[in-house]
């Protein structure tokens, strides 16, 4: 009887103030605004895994919404033995990754290819914030321009793991787990990644960054 | 790896993925997962629509029995054409008006302005004409067999060359005056 008064109140207690594992297994029922509110809470760090994965918002945006809308109707199949956000993030890598490589965005890209690539590079070439000199400010944003165009330019796996990882919204665990990798892998390319990118800006005449 | 560098890669990373979702994210999943929005799920079925549409099409353009040319016939006493529908269309019989078939090809619009000429020219109480009997079947001879070779070899014959027999020219008055002095 005490275990039960136990377990009622916690109930309860996340209906007054639901934790992720409640709004879950009340989505888990059924409960659409449960779900609703789960998306609210990872709306961003699905969009941002998604626009790793496409390099262009409007891709983004359709392959969240399509994310979310898998994850609601596979929520029986959740066990919690992730979190509910990595879950999450692993259907959304899988669907970005579908849509990287669908014939959709290949059909897109012939009907309005200057369209698509200039919005691409016009997220790549975007301005950072003023540094400290004129003239560390002039080089700050030729740097950053030049590494923009560099990541964008790495391989696939590299490039994935280091936005993943330099995003600052997901842990090693979850990128590795998004990336079907081992922690180790993942580490190392991301080292990789920014040794390469070292390698090249070097090569570009950027040595004073050190 | 220095940490300058890296902390510039990371701000080059950062102001890559610097976007917010769409604020309507929340809706348009809700409103899917309750069965509104179907725009992203049609676009995989775009292009096997197209290629079947077009399919369609060439089917309907190609299709076997769509002969133009029909024979014209003309009923007796009435002056009228009537030219028979082509295959698979309805044709369109408007109250107390001719038959004539909605759509025909060029070639029998042709026969039917040679016809309708050919009865402007005529009476204006055209006789009955019979049809036309078909034509007699032509009957084409066996050609006789061709004689057999008696040549026993193609080689060419030699050529035989008779000689020539030029009688001795005259010689002129002057030349021959020369001579006797």
């Amino acid at each position: 009887m005490l275990l039960a008064h136990s377990i009622d109140r916690v109930n309860a207690l996340e209906a007054a103030e639901p934790g992720e594992p409640g709004l879950v297994r009340r989505a888990q029922a059924g409960d659409v605004e449960a779900f609703g509110e789960l998306v609210e809470r990872h709306r961003r760090a699905v969009f941002r895994a998604a626009l790793a994965a496409t390099g262009s918002p409007a891709e983004a945006e359709d392959v969240a919404q399509e994310a979310f809308v898998t994850a609601f109707q596979k929520l029986g199949t959740f066990r919690g033995d992730a979190s509910f956000k990595t879950w999450l993030l692993t259907i959304t890598w899988r669907k970005a990754i579908d849509r990287r490589k669908s014939i959709v965005r290949w059909m897109r890209r012939l009907a309005a290819p200057a369209a698509g690539d200039q919005a691409d590079r016009n997220q790549m070439e975007q301005l950072p914030g003023a540094s400290r000199t004129q003239e560390d400010a002039l080089l700050g944003t030729e740097l950053q321009r030049e590494l923009r165009t560099l990541i964008g330019a790495l391989p696939r796996k590299l490039r994935d793991a280091l936005l993943l990882a330099g995003a600052g919204e997901y842990s090693y665990e979850e990128i590795a787990a998004m990336l079907t990798i081992p922690v180790g892998t993942l580490k190392w390319r991301v080292s990789e990644a920014r040794r390469v990118l070292r390698v090249k800006l070097e090569a570009k005449g950027f040595s004073h960054v050190r | 790896m220095s940490a300058d560098l890296d902390r510039e890669i990371d701000r080059a990373v950062r102001a890559m993925l610097d976007r917010e979702p769409p604020a309507l994210l929340r809706s348009r999943v809700l409103s899917s997962i309750e069965g509104g929005d179907r725009r992203w799920s049609i676009a995989p079925f775009a292009i096997p629509a197209g290629a079947l549409a077009i399919a369609i099409v060439l089917w309907i353009v190609l299709a076997p029995g769509r002969a133009v040319d029909r024979p014209v016939q003309i009923s007796a006493g009435s002056g009228d054409v009537h030219l028979p529908p082509p295959a698979g269309e309805a044709v369109v019989r408007p109250h107390g008006s001719p038959t004539v078939a909605p759509r025909v090809g060029a070639a029998v619009r042709r026969q039917r302005h040679v016809v309708a000429a050919a009865v402007a020219h005529s009476e204006p109480v055209a006789p009955g004409i019979d049809a036309l009997t078909a034509p007699a079947p032509l009957s084409v001879g066996t050609l006789p067999a061709p004689a057999t070779s008696t040549l026993s070899s193609i080689q060419p014959a030699p050529l035989r060359v008779t000689a020539l027999d030029v009688p001795a020219l005259e010689m002129p008055p002057n030349a021959a005056r020369g001579v006797e002095r």
